[in-house]
């Protein structure tokens, strides 16, 4: 009963938007339908996909850019004689702690200056500012956790640390990898205030701007917003389904004694 | 020529008392040198500074005729077996192994002949294939002692390669390491806090404390002249007796140190002996180590296994040779 309620309260809201998007838009309000129909997909139409494109294009650009400049910031945090790399640390997190809406004005001005407004590079460069920090912290308490005596045993066989991050340390994080592009992805999938702010051009929309859009153009089309959330929801689940296996513990057994 | 110099090496951290302080020693080429000392003694510490993988305060390191102060590890030409034996969990054996001489960027077939070689020479060749996880402690260990055979380094370092093994199998692999240095005849530095270890093992021996080299010898001078009090201590078990000499007997002041092997027990009085009461009798199966009280003092004595004094008999004890120490712990005779 208890988990028949937890399961509810948790799937129950996605079940719902699920089913908005096969119900028939004039029939809403009734408890049940008469068939139930894809209109509400099919009604989509061309703009959409474009959209679920730019936000793959945006969220993976961000993704990629996250985790090279991330793994390799933490791995350096972690293990080398960076000095003040603890105030380096907290700096990253304040830099996230900002409030998006309060960084959106100048951030336009910005970005209108350097010609990358109306640009899905333009969205890239923000999105990596706010979402590095996460996979530098994620990264670094990986890296710290990893044995000592590896970085040591690495460094003996003649790896300079760079060749130590990239032979030793990089294939080792796969699960700290998974986790953060899990993070940073859905981070940059979701995001709305500054595609909202930054992007004009229709064809240049990601998937939560044309979602907010819809409303605004139509009456109010719940049936293609559920459609829309959908299409936007999914990759994710699939995502998080992919990358959950590569999330295994005991990756590192076998380094040290355990 | 590979030989290991130290010269008035020091090492401080940022934090709390200096980890080295002075140390000046020089390890022959093929020699087989213990650093031995309590946890914190800077045993490690000097490791590290040998293998590159810290750099001194103070003071120069040599190789050779070269000073590798300012080298990289992969510069100076020296391999390290770890404690916790640090094999990549994510290469197979064959590739840790074939690691360092990728680094090196060896030849294919260069690489292929010395895995092959080195896992011939542990007996390790049909776990090529394994991951260090499927392996057991003492394999990991070969596994590891390979790895740093397979590049043929002219230094050797061992950080306590045997504290994670079990009684028997540091044993056996203890026999392996020696049998590995007769055959190779390469310089080996080894660190241990297990002073039977560095008895067993070593050529000379180094003994640390608090970052203080206290004496360099050959075991057995270790062991039979101790410059102090603690460097007595420190080998032998049971531990020397450290008392005042009126509890034997002896004349004079200060502190006497009488190995528990030179204290004579036995039942009935002998000239020089004084009474004593037996407290606690351990067999250990060649021996018996016995606990006595004389003159309040507590000291232990070693006898043979057919002991047959039980606890609260008395005794006589007398204390064979012995060493004596001044007042600040040296030994003056």
């Amino acid at each position: 009963m208890k988990r028949g309620l937890a399961l509810l309260f948790f799937v129950g809201p996605f079940l719902w938007m699920a089913l908005t998007s096969v119900w028939p838009e004039a029939q809403l309000t009734r408890p049940l339908p008469e068939a139930l129909t894809l209109a509400s997909y099919a009604g989509l139409g061309g703009s959409f996909a474009r959209a679920v494109v730019n936000s793959l294009i945006v969220a993976a650009l961000t993704t990629a850019v996250c985790l090279a400049a991330g793994s390799a910031a933490a791995f350096a945090i972690a293990r080398l004689p960076v000095p003040g790399k603890g105030g380096l640390l907290a700096f990253a997190l304040a830099v996230s702690m900002f409030p998006p809406i309060a960084t959106v004005s100048p951030l336009y001005l910005v970005l209108r200056a350097v010609g990358l407004r109306d640009s899905l590079p333009g969205l890239v460069l923000p999105y990596t500012t706010f979402a590095l920090p996460l996979a530098l912290w994620l990264m670094t308490s990986f890296f710290r956790a990893l044995p000592d005596e590896l970085y040591r045993a690495a460094r003996i066989d003649g790896c300079t640390p760079w060749q130590a991050y990239l032979h030793v340390f990089l294939p080792l994080s796969a699960p700290a990898l998974a986790t953060s592009a899990i993070l940073v992805f859905i981070f940059s999938w979701n995001e709305l205030l500054y595609a909202l702010a930054l992007i004009s051009t229709p064809e240049r929309r990601t998937i939560p701007v044309a979602i907010v859009l819809f409303a605004g153009e139509h009456a109010e089309p719940w049936g293609q917003i559920a459609a829309a959330s959908m299409v936007a929801t999914l990759p994710l689940a699939a995502l998080v389904l992919l990358f959950q296996r590569r999330i295994v513990a005991g990756l590192t057994a076998g380094a040290v004694k355990g | 020529m590979a030989s290991v110099t130290l010269e008035h090496v020091g090492k401080s951290f940022r934090s709390g008392a200096p980890a080295l302080r002075d140390l000046s020693l020089r390890i022959e080429d093929g020699e087989f040198v213990s650093l031995v000392g309590p946890s914190g003694c800077g045993k490690s510490t000097t490791l590290n500074l040998i293998a590159g993988l810290d750099e001194p305060t103070s003071g120069t390191v040599r190789i050779g005729d070269r000073v590798v102060n300012d080298l990289s590890p992969a510069e100076r030409d020296v391999a390290m077996v770890f404690q916790s034996y640090a094999l990549y969990p994510h290469k197979d054996v064959r590739g840790n192994l074939a690691f360092p001489l990728e680094v090196a960027r060896l030849s294919r077939a260069e690489i292929e002949r010395r895995v092959t070689e080195t896992a011939e020479l542990l007996g390790i060749r049909e776990l090529l294939a394994r991951r260090p996880r499927e392996l057991s402690g003492g394999q990991r260990q070969r596994v590891a002692l390979g790895r740093a055979l397979v590049r043929r380094p002219q230094v050797f370092l061992f950080d306590e390669p045997l504290s994670n093994l079990d009684a028997a199998l540091r044993m056996e692999m203890r026999t392996e390491i020696k049998s590995l240095h007769q055959r190779l005849r390469r310089t080996f530095v080894y660190v241990t806090h297990d002073q039977a270890e560095a008895m067993t093992l070593s050529d000379r021996i180094a003994l640390l404390r608090a970052g203080e080299l206290q004496q360099v010898s050959a075991p057995r001078e270790m062991y039979l002249q101790p410059v102090n009090r603690f460097v007595a201590a420190f080998f032998g078990v049971p531990r020397i007796n450290v008392i005042p000499p009126s509890a034997l007997g002896l004349s004079g002041d200060g502190l006497v140190g009488v190995r528990p092997e030179d204290l004579e027990i036995s039942a009935a009085a002998a000239q020089g002996s004084v009474p004593a009461t037996v407290d606690l009798v351990e067999l250990t199966g060649a021996e018996t180590w016995v606990t006595l009280s004389a003159g309040g003092e507590r000291v232990v004595g070693r006898a043979p296994a057919d002991f047959a004094l039980e606890p609260g008999a008395s005794a006589f004890i007398r204390a064979g040779r012995h060493l004596r120490f001044d007042d600040d712990g040296r030994t003056i005779g």
